[in-house]
């Protein structure tokens, strides 16, 4: 079964798709302090912030040919989990409007769709879901324990560290692999400072996929030793808090993507790497914007260490 | 000495085949790529339609001087 939306359109070229994004790139928000002083369009909220998102993501998707849609099939099912979880949490709340909202430019399937659409309830549609794509989602079968036990934020945990480590292991395009181990080192990062934050060990919780072996990760049960990662990944240690060691991370990462789009030799000639970028750098906007939408009140000095440039 | 003489003609109308033949194939290259990225640049900015015109038309200078180059190979002494 696949998890993404079939489309009929052979796609285009990779050069029109490359220039296209060129273009769209430059319409991308890079000033966020004018953005702060001037505020953000009235009527913004979470699912109209990630449908804008996911708006995007559809035409980039429409764009591209199959060969390239296969090669970034991990990427897109990555970000669209995020549309199940806001899906569910929206069904708990009762409200189908924003349901409607989030699935109108999804690229899930048809059959997810309609799942997450029809189902009267949160744990129908988990049931259903499973009985479903269980073997096309990984980690959704134990996403589903993990909600019996833990509620939504349990399965959107479980979900996400299931696909991941799925991902991460799966042969796929070099630059693509390298993009979803880096993402669970940073995962698995922030699990570590979590763990030494509220003194918890559980080795379990790592993510498998990375660059650091597991079993390191779990001897490395210090600040110095979360100093070190981080200095792995050539991030500074010095973050104050969880929202600061995440925003330096993702900046990090961020850096990182934006190398590999410039690099348009060797194993990056086919744009991969640049679209990769792209696809970053429309999830960074978001992220931005939910920050401002939602820590708009908070001083200057924390908004500027929260978005990431 | 005519066997000589005919493979010598063989030679030169072979060179000026792969002359012309190379740079157009190299032509057509460039411009699949240079056409593509042209149509996704109108796309996105209609007002950048002369500058690729002229963009897709540069190419074509390759395959004037294989021409060029082939006419000079059967024609020159």
């Amino acid at each position: 079964m696949n998890l993404l939306r079939d489309i009929d359109s052979p796609g285009f070229p990779n050069d029109y798709l490359i220039t296209r994004i060129k273009g769209r790139r430059a319409a991308l928000i890079t000033d966020w302090k004018a953005v702060r002083a001037h505020g953000l369009a009235a009527g913004i909220a979470d699912e109209r912030i990630w449908g804008a998102l996911l708006s995007e993501l559809e035409w980039l998707y429409g764009q591209m040919n199959r060969a390239l849609r296969e090669c970034f099939a991990p990427v897109f099912v990555l970000l669209e989990l995020k549309t199940i979880v806001l899906c569910l949490r929206n069904k708990e709340a009762h409200r189908a409007t924003e349901i409607d909202t989030l699935l109108t430019h999804t690229l899930l399937a048809d059959s997810i769709r309609l799942v997450l659409r029809d189902q009267p309830d949160v744990p129908a549609s988990i049931t259903t879901l499973v009985e479903t794509t269980a073997e096309a989602l990984p980690g959704l079968g134990e996403a589903a324990t993990a909600y019996a036990d833990r509620g939504l934020r349990g399965f959107e945990d479980s979900l996400m560290r299931g696909y991941l480590a799925h991902a991460a292991t799966t042969r796929s395009h070099p630059v693509i692999q390298q993009f979803l181990r880096a993402f669970v080192d940073l995962r698995n990062v922030m699990i570590l400072y979590k763990q030494l934050r509220w003194g918890v060990e559980d080795a379990g919780a790592f993510i498998d996929g990375g660059t650091f072996e597991l079993s390191r990760l779990v001897q490395l049960n210090s600040w110095e030793g979360l100093a070190k990662e981080a200095a792995g990944l050539r991030v500074l240690p010095a973050a104050a808090n969880q929202g600061a060691l995440e925003t330096v991370l993702l900046t990090s990462l961020t850096g990182r993507l934006r190398q590999s789009g410039r690099d348009n030799l060797g194993r990056n000639s086919d744009g991969v790497g640049l679209i990769l970028d792209y696809i970053w750098r429309i999830y960074v906007h978001a992220r931005n914007v939910a920050v401002l939408y939602h820590a708009a009140d908070l001083g200057e000095a924390t908004l500027e260490r929260e978005l990431i440039a | 000495m005519q066997t000589v003489m005919n493979l010598d003609k063989v030679l030169l109308a072979f060179a000026a085949a792969l002359s012309l033949g190379i740079s157009a194939i190299a032509t057509a290259w460039v411009q699949s790529r240079i056409g593509a990225a042209g149509a996704g640049a109108l796309a996105e900015k209609p007002e950048l339609t002369a500058t690729i015109v002229i963009m897709l038309a540069i190419p074509e200078t390759i395959v004037i001087l294989g021409f060029v180059i082939a006419s000079m190979i059967l024609l020159g002494k």
